[in-house]
């Protein structure tokens, strides 16, 4: 397919997955809950009309009316433009508001086995991620060590709207240790079942919620994840944040270098400044913003480290989605800089 | 290179502190655990007082093992000043911020000459 001559890979796209098939992949007694389950009775969901009252469709997927089918992918695929994509089962980003380890860990197990079985498919690009059940990391670990090496898993996620204590918490190091042994990137990516504790606090529209929602579970963990020292625990640990946009991104560098400057002796593992590290993240660009000004998104990617710290993600089918053209139409960038976003930095991290 | 006279060993006893200028910059000169250090005494971040700020250990850690609390400790070596003001924290010896080495501060060394003490200052 590819864009300008560039291969275009999506490294955030979502497959509705539906229960009744993939309770299938459930050991019992969670196949037998599962299959009789209406939708959200094990797996919180959130609210908020993502569709603005029908003004936004979906119209080459069965979703939002339906679960979405594997034969839809390859004609999502074409209508979006992307010659490869990574896709998280959807309701696994609800995983940080489940509260228990013993759904966690056969969901986990479940899903991965499912998108296995019946999604993925490298050959056609089609690839996924390993959503931890990082509410037990011993468990994490075992997942890890079985399906890392499979060709369609190309990374951990983390749900980042939930966890508790927050990433960066000494109690995940297993779950980071056993990726930085196997090179396998952990994808940090914020989940919409966030979002209402904004609609409980009194907000009354979906774009107020929306706007702060995705955003302050990925500050949150940044932070976390940071100071704690993850990235001087396990250097070579490939570490990507989604699905926030990326103004969050020098917003937070400078906020944590103010802090740690005048209270370095809280941060002792690390060995310099918490925008240094951020700046060897890897970032999703959507939903990317798109100020009137393009001078300002350039001094945005300048001060995250530039554009190879950058992804191209669309996030299909959700409503905010955005197309490859959102890299393409930034003029500052040199054609071999938007290839680098649009699919060659995926590539490299995601070894696809 | 120049010696900058400060003052007699006895009027700088151990624990002690005081403030000299080199070529009008304020220079902070101390005597701890029996060195002399000397470093620009005005905080690079506000303009803050360094020379009021107190003197500790540099605090050190070390991750051990995955799940396991960091083993964190004072540096027998290496000691810091911290500005009253906001905290920045620097290493006496090299002058350098602790989270920042581009961030730092002159440091001078201090020679003894038959009971005198003077400040080299390139
Ligand atoms: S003025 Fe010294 S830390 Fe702010």
């Amino acid at each position: 397919m590819t864009l300008n001559g560039h291969v275009v890979v999506d490294v955030d796209a979502h497959f509705f997955e539906p229960l009744h098939d993939f309770s299938n992949y459930l050991d019992e007694p969670w196949k037998s809950r599962f299959s009789g389950a209406t939708r959200g009775r094990f797996i919180p969901g959130s609210t908020g009309d993502r569709w603005v009252g029908g003004r936004i469709m979906r119209n080459v997927t069965s979703y939002p009316q339906k679960d979405m089918t594997p034969e839809e992918i390859p004609g999502l695929m074409k209508h979006v433009g992307l010659d490869k994509i990574v896709l998280l089962p959807n309701k696994m980003l609800s995983f940080g508001k489940l509260s228990s380890d013993e759904i966690a860990v056969p969901l986990a197990n479940g899903f991965i086995d499912y998108m296995l079985d019946k999604v993925v498919d490298p050959s056609e690009g089609i690839y996924t991620m390993l959503v931890a059940p990082f509410h037990d990391p011993e468990e994490s670990v075992a997942l890890i060590d079985r399906v890392a090496d499979e060709k369609g898993v190309v990374a951990l996620c983390l749900v980042t709207a939930g966890p508790e204590p927050p990433l960066g918490d000494r109690r995940y190091d297993p779950i980071y240790e056993a990726c930085n042994d196997r090179n396998f990137p952990v994808v940090f990516h914020a989940g919409g079942s966030s979002v209402d504790s904004f609609f409980i606090r009194g907000y009354r529209k979906f774009l107020e919620t929306h706007t702060l929602g995705f955003l302050w579970n990925n500050m949150a963990q940044i932070v976390s994840l940071v100071v704690q020292g993850v990235p001087e625990k396990y250097p070579n640990l490939d570490i990507v944040f989604q699905e926030s946009g990326i103004f969050w991104v020098p917003l937070m560098m400078h906020r944590l270098d103010a802090e740690y400057m005048k209270r370095q002796s809280e941060a002792p593992l690390l060995t310099k400044k918490p925008s240094k590290y951020m700046q060897e993240f890897y970032y999703g660009t959507q939903p990317l913003e798109e100020p009137d000004n393009p001078e300002y998104l350039q001094q945005i990617i300048d001060m995250i480290g530039g554009p190879e710290r950058l992804m191209y993600a669309s996030d299909y089918p959700h409503w905010d989605y955005d197309r490859p053209s959102v890299i393409t139409n930034m003029d500052f960038l040199s054609d071999s800089e938007q290839g680098m976003i649009l699919g060659k930095t995926a590539e490299r991290i995601f070894g696809i | 290179m120049t010696l900058i006279p400060i003052c007699s060993t006895n009027d700088l006893p151990e624990g002690s502190r005081k403030t000299v200028n080199v070529e009008d910059t304020p220079v902070l000169v101390l005597h701890v655990d029996g060195s002399y250090y000397a470093i620009e005494a005005t905080c690079p971040h506000q303009s803050g007082p360094l020379g009021q700020g107190i003197v500790l250990p540099k605090l050190e850690a070390t991750f051990v093992s995955a799940g396991k609390r960091l083993e964190e400790s004072f540096s027998e070596t290496i000691l810091t000043i911290s500005c009253p003001w906001h905290g920045w924290e620097f290493d006496l010896s090299t002058g350098a911020h602790c989270g920042d080495s581009e961030v730092t501060l002159s440091t001078f060394e201090i020679v003894e000459k038959e009971g005198e003490l003077f400040l080299k200052s390139p």
